[in-house]
C-alpha cells in the first residue's frame, strides 16, 4: 500500500514544482525578451525495485524544464535605439562575468556614446563594443546596422545556437552560453523601433495554473483513498 | 510553494509600476508637449536545480537543466519622443516643433533645461518666457510698442511696431537635441534635463542638422493615445490578476497539504 501512498505524494510534491514554474512564467507576462519555460514529467523507480519489476513502486519527478523559444509580440515603441529580433538569433552582450546573450533589445547610449542595455552593459559588434557620436542622432536599421548621423559605426552582433537548450538561464533577461557554441547570424532581419514582448500571456498562464491546482488536488484523493484502503484492512483484520 | 508566492507577489509589484506609469500617461492626455512613458521589466535570477551539459553517468550528458525563475523587477521607464499632434491656436506667441528638437529654458537655478512645450509669453521687461515665467534661450527682448511678432520656421524672429511698416528682426529661436532623448530626466512642469545617458545638448538652428521646424500658432499635443493606454490598462490588470491567482493556487496546495494527517 506504500507504494501506492508514496507515488501520490511525488505526484502532488512534483506539481508544486511546476507551480514555481509557472509562477515566473506569469511574473514576467511584461517583461521584454521574456520567454516562457515548460516541463516535463517522468516516473523514475526507486533503487531499491529497480530489477524487480515492482509496478507499483514508481514515482512522478519534474524531468525536464526547457525554454520556449517561439515568438513574442512585437510593440512598436519608436523609440530609434530599440530593436526586435525577427526569427531565432540573440543579441550579444558585453557583461562582467563574459559575453551573454538576450532577446531583449532595449537598448539606450552611455555617456560616452557607447550602445549599452537598461543597465548599462555595453552591446557587442562583431569587433567589440559600438561606439556612437554622442551629438549625432543615433539609429539602428533593420540589418542590425548602427548608424549615428550618415555615419555607419557599427552592427550589431547577433548569434544563434544548434543546441538552445543547452542555453542557462542567468536572469536580466540574460543566457549564458556553453563555450564557443555562438554562432553568427549573417543575414540578421531586425525590426527597428520595436521590442518583442513576453511570450507569455495571462491565458496560457491560467490555463497551467488550472491544470497545476487539478493535478495537485487528485493526487491528494489518491491519498485519501490509499488511506481508506489502509483503515479498512486494519479493521477488519481486528475484528 | 513559499517561492512560487513570492514570485507572484513581483508580479504583482511590477504590474503596479505598470499601473503608476499609465495612470500619469493618462492624467496628462491633455499636457502641451507631454510625451508618455513606459515600463520595462526584466526576470529576476535563476536557481540551478540541475545544469544542462552536467555529466549523466555513463558519459552521457544531460540535454536541458532544470532552473527555477524567482519572478521579476522593474529595469526602467522610457519616454517616448515621438510626436503628438499640432493644434493651431491661432496665437502669435505659441510655437510647435515639427520634428527633433527642444526649447531651451533657464531654469530660476540658472540651468538650462528643455522642453516641447512652445507656449510662451512676454513679461514685464518684455523678454519672452514659458508659462512658469522662466526665461527662454537665447533671451528675446521685444521693444514696448511691439505690434506683431512673427517667427519664421528657422526662428528668425522679426517684430512690427507701432506706427512702422518695415519688420525688424530682433533675435532668433534655437533649438537643442540630443543623441538619445530616451534618457532625458523629467522634472515636472513639461521640463527635461540632460543626463549622462541623454548625451549634451547640440544648439542649432530650426531646420538644420536634423532639428525640426517652428511653426507659429500652433502648440503640440500630448502624444498620449488613450485607446493603446486602454489597452494596456486591461493587460495591466488581467496581469495583476493572474499573478494573484498563483498566489490563491499556492495557498489552496499547502492548505490542502495540511490537511494531511
Amino acid at each position: 500500500m506504500s507504494d501506492a501512498l508514496y507515488a501520490a505524494v511525488s505526484g502532488a510534491v512534483a506539481q508544486e514544482k511546476a507551480l514555481e514554474i509557472v509562477a515566473n512564467n506569469i511574473a514576467n507576462v511584461s517583461t521584454t525578451g521574456f520567454k516562457g519555460a515548460r516541463l516535463s514529467f517522468k516516473e523514475v523507480m526507486s533503487e531499491a525495485a529497480r530489477g524487480h519489476e515492482q509496478a507499483g513502486d514508481k514515482q512522478v519527478v519534474v524531468d525536464k524544464v526547457y525554454t520556449d523559444f517561439t515568438p513574442g509580440t512585437l510593440h512598436t515603441t519608436n523609440n530609434p535605439l530599440d530593436v526586435a529580433l525577427i526569427g531565432p538569433g540573440f543579441f550579444a552582450i558585453e557583461t562582467p562575468q563574459g559575453e551573454r546573450y538576450t532577446r531583449a533589445g532595449s537598448f539606450t547610449l552611455a555617456q560616452d556614446g557607447t550602445l549599452v542595455t537598461t543597465e548599462g552593459q555595453p552591446v557587442v559588434g562583431p569587433s567589440g563594443a559600438i561606439r556612437l557620436d554622442p551629438l549625432k542622432t543615433a539609429a539602428i536599421d533593420d540589418q542590425g546596422r548602427i548608424w549615428s548621423g550618415d555615419l555607419q559605426v557599427g552592427q550589431l552582433k547577433v548569434v544563434d545556437f544548434s543546441d538552445r537548450d543547452a542555453l542557462v538561464r542567468e536572469g536580466l533577461g540574460f543566457w549564458k552560453a556553453q563555450d564557443n557554441t555562438a554562432q553568427v547570424v549573417q543575414n540578421v532581419q531586425l525590426q527597428s523601433k520595436a521590442l518583442e514582448q513576453s511570450n507569455v500571456n495571462a491565458v496560457t498562464g491560467m490555463t497551467q495554473l488550472i491544470w497545476i491546482s487539478r493535478a495537485h488536488e487528485m493526487f491528494h484523493r489518491a491519498m485519501d483513498a490509499v488511506r481508506a484502503v489502509d483503515q479498512k484492512t486494519t479493521n477488519e483484520l481486528t475484528v | 510553494m513559499q517561492r512560487a508566492m513570492e514570485t507572484a507577489a513581483t508580479g504583482m509589484f511590477a504590474q503596479e509600476l505598470k499601473l503608476d506609469v499609465l495612470a500619469n500617461n493618462l492624467a496628462n492626455v491633455n499636457t502641451t508637449g507631454f510625451k508618455r512613458s513606459r515600463s520595462e521589466f526584466q526576470d529576476l535570477l535563476y536557481e540551478t536545480l540541475r545544469s544542462p551539459g552536467a555529466p549523466a553517468g555513463d558519459g552521457n550528458q544531460i540535454p536541458t537543466g532544470l532552473q527555477v525563475g524567482h519572478g521579476t523587477k522593474a529595469a526602467a521607464t522610457l519616454r517616448e519622443f515621438t510626436s503628438g499632434s499640432l493644434k493651431q491656436t491661432g496665437n502669435s506667441l505659441d510655437f510647435a516643433i515639427e520634428g527633433d528638437g527642444f526649447f531651451q529654458i533657464i531654469k530660476p537655478s540658472g540651468e538650462i533645461s528643455y522642453s516641447r512645450d512652445g507656449s510662451m509669453k512676454i513679461d514685464s521687461q518684455g523678454r519672452l518666457v514659458n508659462l512658469d515665467g522662466y526665461l527662454v534661450q537665447p533671451t528675446l527682448i521685444f521693444p514696448a510698442g511691439t505690434r506683431e511678432v512673427r517667427v519664421a520656421t528657422d526662428g528668425t524672429v522679426t517684430i512690427v511696431q507701432d506706427g512702422q511698416t518695415q519688420a525688424v528682426e530682433v533675435g532668433k529661436i534655437e533649438l537643442a537635441k540630443f543623441a538619445n532623448s530616451a534618457g532625458l530626466e523629467a522634472v515636472g512642469h513639461n521640463l527635461y534635463m540632460p543626463t549622462a545617458a541623454s548625451g549634451d545638448a547640440l544648439i542649432g538652428a530650426p531646420g538644420t542638422e536634423g532639428l525640426g521646424v517652428v511653426s507659429q500658432g500652433f502648440l503640440e499635443m500630448s502624444n498620449v493615445r488613450v485607446v493603446e493606454e486602454m489597452i494596456d490598462l486591461i493587460a495591466t490588470q488581467r496581469a495583476y490578476e493572474t499573478n494573484s491567482k498563483v498566489i490563491q493556487a499556492a495557498d489552496e496546495m499547502l492548505r490542502s497539504t495540511a490537511n494531511i494527517r
